[in-house]
């Protein structure tokens, strides 16, 4: 991430409201990257993301997106995400970059780890779509849907997957909060709304 | 509304229509570059189509360019960084200059943005492997 890299002169530091020559880029600033492809002869190279997860040490790196993965159906594309985590947690590099895995993580502070994840799915795509403008417009959340529009997916049609993450923050609470509720009733002990 | 938590909204296949557009063309360009000796050429796509995309779908208010993040607070004497996609708002920002290239479209050209219209910087690569940040982020402070 050559380009990446280099914009730590300019996110040193944010310029005072008030002055009138800006040296920095704005607070609401924010980075990405985009991979054309994952190839096959890449799906083991874990490497990858033990390299990429430097970048989260970059002021408001967002993560990005791989566009296809050549052994997963067309509509797939791969999310790598942002994670930010109270414990040091191992990478999980046992499978393959096309179904799941987490990078090792890079301490920020005390108790603050900072590594990144990539998931694939067909919604991925949108997602980012949607997440660059919200990031744009300043509502962007993690872990919250930017936008209802163009989500979707094969599974979610067929009904073998329910979408949780609303674009509605609140909303999402509420679903927290009526889905415990339902699991204690049932007999369930020890869920959180926020577990879920 | 029927099923509330069922979110799989209408067209969304559609919407990756662009998607498709742009690996056809990153594609294209990797098979006419099949058998030379440097391959450049499917990058370069690569980061014009990303481009246009980005450009297609966000609204107007933002720009989509390659180019220069230009700072008062940077000396003449550094060398200037050349960006593959930076996000800048139209509306108010100046272009302190433009890099034109004889061969290619408006959409090729090389902008030097005021650091302060930028909103975003995207770096766009080929494929995703152990390689492509290695050397670059050996002197990256953590």
């Amino acid at each position: 991430m050559d380009q990446l890299s280099k914009l730590k002169p300019l996110l040193a530091r944010v310029d005072p409201r008030t002055s009138r020559a800006k040296m920095y880029l704005p607070a609401n600033f924010f980075c990405a990257t985009v991979f054309f492809e994952l190839r096959k002869e890449h799906e083991k190279d874990f490497a990858a993301m033990n390299e990429l997860v430097n970048a989260t040490m970059i002021r408001r790196f967002y993560g990005g997106l791989i566009l296809r993965a050549v052994t997963l159906e067309k509509y797939n594309s791969g999310k790598i995400t942002f994670r930010n985590e109270d414990v040091n947690s191992e990478p999980n590099n046992n499978s393959s970059l096309s179904f799941w895995s987490t990078s090792k993580c890079l301490k920020y502070k005390d108790d603050q780890y900072f590594s990144l994840s990539l998931t694939f799915w067909e919604q991925h795509f949108s997602e980012f779509a949607f997440d660059i403008l919200a990031l744009l417009k300043n509502t962007y959340q993690p872990n919250v849907l930017s936008s209802l529009y163009c989500t979707g997916s094969t599974a979610l049609e067929n009904g073998s997957v329910i979408e949780t993450r609303y674009a509605d923050p609140e909303g999402y609470k509420r679903f927290q909060v009526e889905t415990a509720a339902i699991l204690k009733a049932k007999g369930f002990v020890g869920f959180e709304p926020s577990d879920l | 509304m029927k099923n509330q938590r069922q979110l799989a909204s209408q067209r969304w296949k559609q919407f990756l229509a662009a998607k498709t557009r742009m690996l056809t063309a990153y594609d294209l360009a990797k098979d006419l570059e099949n058998n030379k000796l440097v391959k450049v050429r499917h990058g370069l796509v690569a980061e014009a189509e990303f481009r246009k995309w980005l450009s297609e779908f966000l609204p107007k208010r933002y720009a989509v360019t390659a180019g220069y993040i230009i700072s008062p607070g940077i000396s003449s004497k550094e060398h200037m960084v050349h960006y593959d996609v930076i996000v800048y708002d139209q509306l108010e920002s100046p272009v302190l200059w433009v890099e034109g290239n004889p061969d290619s479209s408006n959409q090729g050209q090389s902008l030097a943005i005021p650091v302060e219209y930028v909103h975003a910087v995207f770096e766009v690569k080929s494929a995703f492997n152990g390689q492509f940040a290695k050397k670059q982020w050996t002197s990256f402070p953590s």
